[in-house]
């Protein structure tokens, strides 16, 4: 089931930061949402998670969704490692045989054991990609995951993205066109 | 580099024990310009008088009578404050009833909280009450504050990714609280056996240190009232000491679990 927002307003502290919005992502397919900063991507995709409330509008298609997110912050557990950052929220048919294997796929097999907080930001990152890729839901929402990575690495993680989030519903904000196109996203602009 | 530790630990021990020194000579002059045993007894008196102690069976009945009371108070208070922390923290209608009855007991001074219980409750079993009484609004109070502080990103990132109720415990909220809760025992401990014990003085329940400790006064054995002075400032730095390194262990096993195994889910 496609997403749906419909006149969508919200505003903080009477300023108002969507106005009447209506988008919709469809089902299956990868869409990057882009925009200037503070257009308000990350209150959308807040409000798509449940976390902020709407002022007016309607949100549909969220029934039959489990959502996994990667957050503008990585919002990992500090002083655990990476194998238990992602197990913490998958189902226990995620052994951590199966998270190395996809740790060494993002080269992050050798620090495995270390605490996140001694990781460094781009290595991080990718602990809260896969912990989002790994989860059992079937919307992925990912806020700048790419964030902190070379060029490199990012194009090798957009290539381990696309493979994992074949046949799951992606919203992927991103300041970068680039990352859109190596995704085959749709691209939806937010303009002011 | 171990040369220069090892000097810096014999010159902190070094500085210690001169200190110490200090004071117990100053107590030794003290003692001869007074020259009055009965007001000032000596640093002598009192270390041989506790050596007499220590050879006696109720001298460690007695201590074995205050200790397990005191203490068993003080379990109660913790396991009483997390069980109501817990509760005003997920219902503010339980916060709002029982907060009147932490604001009368941070108000009210223990020597009426004392009177009041021996009016209730048996002198044998006062000092449970008291220690209970004097912590459990500390294990209570700092509970709450480590729930509030959770880091709120957290518990977003755990509502979106529906984690469990265990998975939230053990990943977020334990390590917000702990070290509030860990500041609570250390603040408590101090509390429990200053209270416990003024209450037993108090009370005078038979077999305690604070009877001891009260006759002691009544017959003008001072070096015996010192003696019992430096036996409850002994015990209690010794029971801080243990429940500091059993806290500090737990912690460290915690975290030291989750750091490197994998094997904690």
């Amino acid at each position: 089931m496609d997403i749906k927002l419909l006149h969508i307003n919200k505003q903080f502290d009477n300023k108002p930061v969507l106005k009447d919005l209506s988008i919709t992502f469809p089902q299956g397919r990868i869409s990057c949402l882009m925009g200037p900063s503070g257009i308000g991507k990350t209150t959308l995709i807040n409000l798509i998670m449940g976390l902020e409330k709407a002022d007016s509008g309607t949100i549909t298609g969220l029934e039959d969704k489990i959502i996994s997110p990667v957050f503008q912050e990585d919002r990992l557990i500090e002083h655990w490692d990476a194998i238990n950052n992602i197990k913490l929220v998958c189902s226990k048919d995620v052994t951590n045989k199966i998270i190395e294997d996809e740790l060494n796929k993002v080269g992050l097999y050798e620090d495995r054991y270390k605490p996140v907080l001694t990781l460094s930001g781009g290595m991080r990152r990718r602990v809260a990609l896969l912990r989002a890729l790994l989860h059992d839901g079937n919307l992925l929402i990912l806020d700048e995951p790419f964030k902190g990575l070379d060029k490199e690495l990012k194009n090798r993680v957009i290539e381990y993205v696309k493979e994992k989030a074949k046949g799951k519903t992606v919203i992927l904000v991103t300041h970068d066109l680039k990352d859109a196109e190596l995704l085959e996203a749709i691209q939806i602009r937010m303009l002011e | 580099m171990k040369l220069s530790k090892e000097s810096g630990l014999i010159k902190k021990y070094g500085v210690r024990f001169l200190v110490l020194f200090f004071w117990l000579l100053l107590w030794e002059l003290l003692y001869r310009v007074i020259n009055n045993e009965v007001f000032l007894t000596s640093p002598m008196s009192v270390l041989q008088t506790l050596g007499e102690l220590l050879i006696q069976f109720d001298f460690w009945k007695t201590i074995g009578f205050s200790f397990t009371r005191i203490v068993t108070g003080f379990i109660i208070a913790i396991l009483l404050g997390t069980i109501l922390g817990v509760l005003a923290y997920n219902f503010w209608v339980i916060e709002e009833l029982i907060s009147p009855f932490f604001i009368v007991m941070k108000a009210v001074p223990v020597a009426s909280f004392v009177i009041l219980s021996l009016l209730w409750i048996s002198t044998k079993n006062l000092s449970i009450l008291i220690s209970f009484l004097m912590v459990v609004p500390i294990i209570y109070t700092n509970l709450l504050q480590g729930l509030r502080n959770t880091d709120k990103k957290l518990l977003e990132m755990a509502k979106v990714f529906r984690m469990g109720t265990m998975g939230k415990i053990k990943a977020i909220y334990i390590p917000s609280v702990l070290p509030y809760f860990m500041s609570a025992i250390k603040v408590g401990l101090g509390f429990c056996w200053k209270a416990g014990i003024a209450a037993e003085v108090i009370g005078i329940p038979n077999g305690s240190i604070g009877e001891r400790l009260y006759e002691s006064k009544l017959y003008l054995m001072t070096d015996e009232l010192f003696a019992w002075t430096v036996v409850i400032v002994i015990i209690s730095m010794i029971f801080e000491k243990t429940v500091i390194l059993l806290i500090d262990s737990i912690h460290g096993i915690y975290n030291g679990r989750i750091k490197g195994s994998g094997d904690t889910y």
